[in-house]
């Protein structure tokens, strides 16, 4: 790409966010996008005034790897649709929908895998931290 | 608190800003991309209408001499007008017109002979129910 | 104490598109907001399995009903940077011509819609019975009236003529002028001033740490504007971003309103500037991008971003598309606590939700 792109690993990804932010530097978004039958490949796009710079991150496919929504909040709603559309966890989320921001019980696990291999397990809809029950009115 | 006064009153003045459709009928713009059109008896069964169609709503038999479009699938690109080497296939400046049920344009052609001149003369346009 | 939980949305009168956010009450004050998507994903991304780079552009563009144009040329944008080609320069200036007067078409949209949102219906008709006018220029000019499929790999597919640029040009002047007529009623009426100001409030800091893009950000002081990255003509149209500091929605509708003046001026000036040549290079062969490229444009809600990976096959392998209402919504979810339930939807729609754009 023509920015600036780096590759850390899993372990170093949040303590390298923080040092961005930090810097100066805000999220932009990320992207996950399939590499082969195992891995995953995660981007996150960060701008400081109208430049971009990236991180490369490889996750295996049914591995967690730390959410950054800690450091930006605003990941929280991107990590969530990775979560629903390629099986990632991402540990520590701070609004977690468990997979089920788009995807219901009945959806497939997953949709966006398409290369096969090992599948992770469709996790919960019904997960920890806030999860809105989304049915109609009710007093308490 | 009386901002909007001058214009309506202008408004009050000038007449409504609608037209009466399908009274009036406004005179469609140039190069507007409506209705397909094949001109079936030039139609060479190539296929190249069907490989870059975008919405996959075009299907040629080159064996029978067949070409079908669906008028509900197609987005009406005109990507189809512009790969046609033999420019058979154009775009009317207006709109299908609103149908009750789903229909599928077949047109009937001359079906290409192997290494042979195209034959001219296309039989007429049958419009029938499509699958639903 | 008594907690009500109200749902807003999926359909609600103010809403263009359906989004569901599950609002707790206590005396009429929300407390929380807790939003639930999905509504309208089609999955679009996945279509780049099926269908090869010129027909992923008809595809890319049907992902927004308002701002099809900007997705068009940003991916267009993306594949010409990694196909090493670049669109002629008449083909350049003619993409901010469309691209502006989409943003014009978009603003009006909202305008009306915001206006309507207020009880103003007639307001609301005022303001598209002018973009009536520009989707005549689009349809004049581009063949289609929102959904323009103009772009293509290596330019854009129509050619107005000089006669047709008079027209577009001598249009703008009197859509201009009427604007500017319904200024007063827009933004200086009291009770427009009464239901928007002090609302939403966003401040400059908020918007920054949660990512607002776009009229959003730009109404909270953050004056960055992608535009200003001169991609397409724009390095030769000078152009400041529209910043307002106040951060509530009479900020955001005073930036979308002077921006919808801003680019009418930009659309006149183009038209000056057009350049003679062609416009469309014309590809050997089918192109087959090989790489992976970040591209971004402004969009009229604000930064788009557009991840493209390619093989060197005729079909890409991923498409990602950020859109800014995806970025505005954990903007949007920060305001509402607070807010009064009356003022619920008048916030939601001053950050110009494009739900379709955002779930793709």
């Amino acid at each position: 790409m023509r920015e600036e792109t780096r590759t850390v690993p899993v372990q170093g990804l949040l303590a390298e966010v923080a040092r961005l932010k930090a810097e100066g530097w805000r999220l932009v978004t990320l992207t996950a996008s399939e590499l082969d039958a195992e891995r995953l490949d995660l981007l996150y796009h960060f701008d400081r005034e109208l430049r971009l710079q990236h991180l490369r991150v490889a996750v295996a496919k049914g591995e967690a790897a730390p959410s950054i929504s800690p450091v930006f909040f605003s990941a929280a709603l991107v990590e969530n649709e990775i979560q629903d559309l390629f099986g990632v966890r991402f540990a520590g989320l701070l609004v977690d929908f468990g997979g089920g921001l788009y995807r219901e019980p009945e959806s497939p696990a997953a949709p966006f895998c398409r290369r096969g291999g090992p599948r992770p397990e469709a996790p919960p809809t019904e997960g920890g931290g806030q999860t809105p029950g989304g049915e109609g009115c009710a007093t308490r | 608190m009386f901002e909007l006064t001058p214009v309506l009153l202008r408004n009050l003045i000038r007449g409504p800003a609608t037209r009466r459709y399908p009274l009036t009928v406004r005179e469609p713009f140039p190069r507007t991309r409506g209705e397909l059109e094949n001109e079936i008896g030039r139609c060479t069964f190539c296929g190249l209408c069907v490989r870059r169609c975008p919405s996959r709503c075009l299907e040629v038999d080159p064996a029978a001499g067949v070409w079908r479009w669906d008028p509900f699938a197609c987005i009406y690109c005109g990507v189809c007008v512009e790969a046609c080497p033999v420019r058979c296939l154009s775009q009317k400046e207006t709109g299908r017109r609103p149908a009750t049920a789903r229909e599928t344009v077949l047109l009937q052609g001359t079906p290409r002979r192997r290494g042979g001149a195209q034959g001219g003369g296309g039989a007429g346009e049958e419009t029938g129910p499509g699958p639903s | 104490m008594r907690h009500t939980v109200i749902p807003f949305g999926p359909q609600h009168p103010v809403l263009p598109e359906p989004i569901h956010v599950q609002l707790t009450i206590r005396e009429e004050r929300v407390v929380e907001a807790l939003p639930a998507l999905g509504f309208v994903h089609r999955g679009l991304e996945r279509l780049v399995e099926a269908r090869d780079v010129p027909q992923m552009i008809q595809v890319v563009e049907r992902v927004c009903g308002i701002c099809s144009m900007i997705h068009a040329h940003c991916f267009c944008m993306g594949v010409e940077a990694l196909l090493g080609i670049e669109a002629p320069p008449r083909a350049q200036v003619l993409r901010v011509l469309w691209s502006e007067l989409h943003r014009v078409q978009s603003h009006l949209l909202w305008l009306g819609l915001f206006a309507d949102c207020l009880g103003f219906e007639s307001l609301f008709m005022q303001f598209w019975r002018i973009r009536e006018r520009i989707l005549d220029l689009g349809e004049a000019t581009t063949g289609n009236r929102v959904i323009v499929s103009v772009n293509v790999i290596g330019g854009v597919r129509r050619d107005p003529d000089a006669a047709q640029l008079g027209w577009v040009a001598a249009e703008i002047d009197r859509i201009e002028e009427e604007l500017r007529r319904l200024e007063p009623a827009v933004l200086d009426d009291p009770t427009v001033r009464r239901r928007t100001v002090g609302k939403g409030r966003l401040s400059r800091a908020q918007a920054w740490e949660l990512g607002a893009v776009g009229p959003t950000a730009r109404a909270s002081g953050i004056a960055e504007d992608i535009r200003q990255t001169n991609y397409a003509a724009y390095g030769r149209l000078y152009f400041e971003p529209v910043v307002e500091t106040d951060g509530d929605s009479h900020a955001r509708l005073r930036v979308r309103f002077r921006e919808t003046l801003a680019s009418l001026d930009l659309v006149r000036r183009a038209i000056r500037i057009l350049p003679a040549g062609e416009v469309r290079l014309k590809l050997r062969e089918p192109p087959a991008p090989r790489g992976e490229i970040v591209v971004r444009v402004e969009q009229p809600r604000g930064e788009l971003l557009y991840y493209l990976k390619g093989s060197g096959e005729k079909r890409l392998d991923r498409v990602r598309i950020r859109t800014p209402t995806f970025a505005n919504l954990p903007a949007l979810l920060a305001m509402l606590p607070g807010a009064s339930l009356s003022d619920v939807p008048v916030v939601t729609l001053s950050i110009d939700p494009c739900i379709s754009c955002t779930e793709r």
